[in-house]
């Protein structure tokens, strides 16, 4: 590793820091609000489990990467073939457009805080300079901006302890677990953990590690960097819920600059908007990341490299995702909406990464001699079960149009979006349609040089 | 006694597998310094006490078997009709870095068995 203590230190922590911190997401920020709105301090202790969770998933992560030297996507698809991959590979990109759209919508929704500017102008706007930020460089050198970005989270962490909140019922709703058996109590703990746990998040981390080839003697302090990160995560997550505690209206944005202005005067919108907008771009540019090391890894494409050639393939992935995702974002307005829709995309879709994360981690073969001991398997295929189990939970749940929070339901095409996405990736799974692309259009080229060469 | 019995379980789910990993992952990277200092120990061992063979030129009679550390083990018999390698032993137990070879070769040499090599 090249540069000084400093550099080299952040180097390592920053993939874990900004995985962990990106999923204090638009998505995030407005659910949580709503949480706070609707029943206080009383699910906080979800809150902590998640991102216990969390933790132990992007540790999983990085030691798989650290370990191989590869990104996950690549391992899965040496070690258990193609078409298991690429079933990962559309549900992700699905959840990943989805989200991106919620993403946008939160920029733009702070830009408009800031401005007063129409949303539909704002989600352009934020659409640019997602493109300009993820367009200007390699990852490498987006890292410290984007951590920087994560700080500015803390903001709301200011606001909440100014806030003066009962810390007693804080400290009761964190470590006094409470379950109970109702529909509506069970759907919004699986909307929390589905907020805080997305598929994006495990492909950025890998995939970042492993382009920066880091030696394996850095995997305690890649740990680290993944439980800083939840630390100002849960911490930024809590004062959210605190500040939707606050709040008296059901009117998300309104009712947190109330909080926001009675904590810091005037100055409330600039803070409000600075968290809203550098969570909602934040994470844009590691869903954008993630999504092209995705695709780079499975189809061997090389897209984060410098080649000209090959940066424009990306480009290209890039534009198209931005509107993908910007396309929901201009034409639905309503946030609340969009943001239960990528929710639960997101929930549902990260059981694929998890499964593949799970088989890696528990091969032998791959670890060698960092091969995980039989509690640890138990332990992980026990997260995972436990992860599918939740998701059976929320596809039932959804079905009858529970009201979640007891008045928002998930909408009709968040559900047929979930069963097309799901069909058509099992299809093209079973298919390997992609996969089958790629080959057709290296064949040519291959055609194509070959006959190149037979008139020379 | 109930909430207790909760606060247990989801401090034990939540915390202990992040704890057990992170300590497990530790002890293995100690075991691998380890290794790897011995390893260069031996590296340098080696470097101390190296004298050079001439394969070609004839050895003293009573003198019939040489053997090289590389770090693997190659073991020769030098008789009358010239030298012949009798055996190549690869020696991972302590001396190579056996992790180093599982890092590169794990993937590969699941292809290598599927193909028959």
């Amino acid at each position: 590793m090249r540069g000084n203590g400093l550099t080299r230190l952040l180097k390592v922590i920053a993939p874990g820091f900004i995985a962990s911190v990106s999923e204090v997401d638009a998505c995030a920020i407005i659910y949580l609000v709503f949480v706070g709105y609707s029943f206080k301090y009383e699910f906080l202790w979800v809150l902590a489990f998640s991102t216990l969770l969390y933790v132990f998933i992007l540790q999983l992560t990085s030691e798989v990467t650290l370990v191989t030297g590869k990104g996950i996507a690549q391992c899965i698809r040496e070690r258990y073939g193609r078409r298991f991959i690429t079933l990962t590979i559309f549900t992700t990109i699905s959840s990943n457009m989805a989200l991106l759209s919620i993403e946008l919508l939160g920029a733009g929704l702070s830009l408009t805080v800031l401005t007063g500017l129409p949303l539909r102008v704002t989600v352009l706007i934020a659409m640019l300079i997602l493109l300009g930020l993820v367009v200007s460089g390699a990852m490498d050198e987006v890292d410290n901006v984007l951590m920087g970005l994560g700080l500015t989270l803390l903001a709301y962490v200011l606001v909440a302890v100014c806030s003066k909140p009962p810390i007693e019922q804080v400290a009761t709703g964190i470590l006094k677990p409470r379950i109970e058996i109702s529909w509506n109590y069970l759907s919004v703990v699986i909307a929390i953990m589905g907020t805080l746990i997305s598929p994006y998040g495990i492909f950025y981390q890998s995939s970042n590690l492993a382009g920066k080839k880091l030696p394996i003697t850095t995997l305690t302090l890649s740990f680290d960097g993944i439980l800083l990160g939840a630390l100002v995560n849960f911490l930024v997550c809590t004062a959210i819920v605190m500040t939707g505690a606050a709040i008296n209206t059901l009117e998300v944005v309104e009712g947190v600059l109330i909080v926001f202005r009675s904590m810091v005067g005037e100055g409330a919108s600039l803070v409000f908007a600075l968290g809203l907008f550098s969570g909602s771009i934040l994470t844009g540019t590691v869903i954008l990341y993630s999504t092209l090391a995705l695709i780079s890894e499975v189809y061997e494409a090389k897209l984060l490299t410098h080649s000209p050639y090959r940066r424009l393939e990306a480009l290209m992935i890039i534009v198209l995702s931005v509107i993908a995702g910007g396309i929901p974002a201009l034409v639905d307005l309503n946030y609340v909406r969009i943001a239960f829709i990528a929710g639960l995309l997101s929930t549902a879709f990260t059981v694929f990464p998890l499964i593949g994360l799970a088989r890696l981690y528990s091969d032998d073969g791959v670890m060698g001699e960092f091969k995980a001991s039989t509690i640890m398997k138990v332990c992980t295929w026990t997260i995972i079960s436990f992860f599918i189990l939740l998701n059976l939970a929320l596809l039932t749940l959804s079905v009858p149009y529970t009201p979640l929070l007891g008045h928002v339901t998930i909408p009709i095409e968040g559900l047929l979006s979930f069963v097309v996405v799901a069909v058509a990736a099992y299809i093209a799974g079973r298919r390997d349609v992609v996969g089958r692309l790629v080959k057709a259009k290296r064949k040519h080229l291959k055609h194509n040089f070959n006959s190149g060469f037979a008139g020379v | 006694m109930a909430e207790i019995g909760l606060l247990t379980t989801y401090l034990t789910i939540g915390l202990t597998p992040i704890l057990y990993n992170y300590l497990m992952v530790k002890k293995v990277l100690k075991r691998h310094k380890e290794t790897h200092d011995l390893l260069c120990r031996h590296m340098e061992e080696d470097k101390k006490h190296h004298k050079e063979v001439h394969v070609l030129t004839p050895i003293s009679e009573g003198r019939r078997t040489v053997t090289l550390r590389v770090p693997c083990y190659v073991t020769m018999l030098h008789d009358e009709d010239g030298l012949k390698i009798l055996q190549l032993t690869l020696n991972h137990d302590h001396l190579f870095n056996q992790w180093e070879l599982g890092r590169n070769l794990s993937l590969s040499e699941d292809k290598a068995v599927r193909s028959g090599l």
